[in-house]
């Protein structure tokens, strides 16, 4: 099964790496955020198995909580650019996150749940 | 009619090098004919071999190629831009940069002309920054600062760590005496 992912909102460069790493490891990228619908209209729209936020903005800790506990078959990660970390909200784990480096590999792995 | 622009890229972080060469792979004109980590001079065929390269903050501080640069950095180095090299044609923004901006900043120093992100010059940051530093220079304490500005103390330390962080400076005096130096305040 393809792991389909929605990526929310990134710097744009930053965002084009994320969305050339994870195609290139077999993951569907779902269509672009459109600005005008939060990320919570996208999660419902599109059914991702996987959304990426951007950890440098304040309050997405809080955010992807909230979204881990409300799609609990969604996989949130948290990735900031500027540590290079990533926060990763597993699937029926009610919430419960792990802080990890980020690095491609990391990534892809927690992305496809393994 | 312009001829394919060679491009190298060098970009520690694997994730926005990608991004980087996926953007400019986008651009007809623009071929990105090598990429990694780091400059390394041995490692690469002739120096020549590129017209522009795009590098980050941590390659600008190592060893340079002699092209055309354009450097995508974070908000924090952004503020010292006027102390970097020659070659250096345009400092981006890493947070902010649009793919178009990063194409066109390449394309422009190409040609030889230098680009600067007209937003990313008066971030909050460097005013922040420079604030501060003026007032430490002027002998102020993090709770007189913190009172004139209206931040909370956590944030000054915060910001007097981002600012000795960037000039390596061990003390705050020597953070100081460095902005002198580079005649930022």
């Amino acid at each position: 099964m393809v792991t389909r992912v929605l990526i929310g909102e990134f710097g744009a460069i930053f965002r084009a790496g994320l969305a050339d790493l994870l195609a290139e490891a077999g993951c569907d990228i779902l269509p672009a955020a459109d600005a005008s619908g939060g990320i919570l209209e996208q999660l419902v729209d599109s059914q991702p198995d996987v959304v990426l936020l951007d950890l440098d903005s304040p309050g997405t800790e809080e955010v992807s909580r909230a979204l881990s506990s409300i799609f609990p078959a969604v996989t949130v990660i948290a990735c900031s650019s500027a540590a290079l970390q990533m926060r990763v909200y597993p699937p029926f784990h009610g919430g419960e996150s792990y802080l990890s480096q980020l690095s491609p590999d990391r990534l892809v792995r927690a992305s496809a749940g393994t | 009619m312009m001829g394919p622009i060679r491009v190298a890229v060098f970009e520690g972080d694997e994730i926005f090098r990608r991004g980087v060469v996926s953007c400019l792979d986008e651009d007809p004109v623009l071929e990105v004919v090598h990429q990694g980590a780091a400059y390394d001079e041995g490692s690469i065929d002739a120096p020549s071999s590129f017209d522009v390269a795009v590098v980050s903050a941590a390659v600008l501080e190592a060893a340079l190629p002699t092209c055309p640069l354009v450097a995508c950095v974070s908000d924090s180095v952004l503020a010292w831009a006027p102390a970097v090299g020659q070659n250096v044609y345009a400092i981006l923004s890493r947070r902010t940069l649009a793919a178009e901006q990063l194409v066109s900043a390449v394309r422009a120093a190409a040609v030889g002309l230098r680009t600067m992100d007209s937003q990313a010059m008066t971030s909050d940051f460097d005013r922040r920054s420079l604030q501060v530093l003026r007032m430490l220079a002027d002998g102020a304490a993090i709770r007189e600062i913190s009172s004139s500005l209206g931040w909370s103390e956590r944030a000054i330390k915060g910001v007097i760590a981002d600012i000795q962080r960037e000039f390596q400076a061990r003390s705050r005096t020597q953070a100081v005496v460095e902005a002198l130096r580079r005649q930022l305040i």
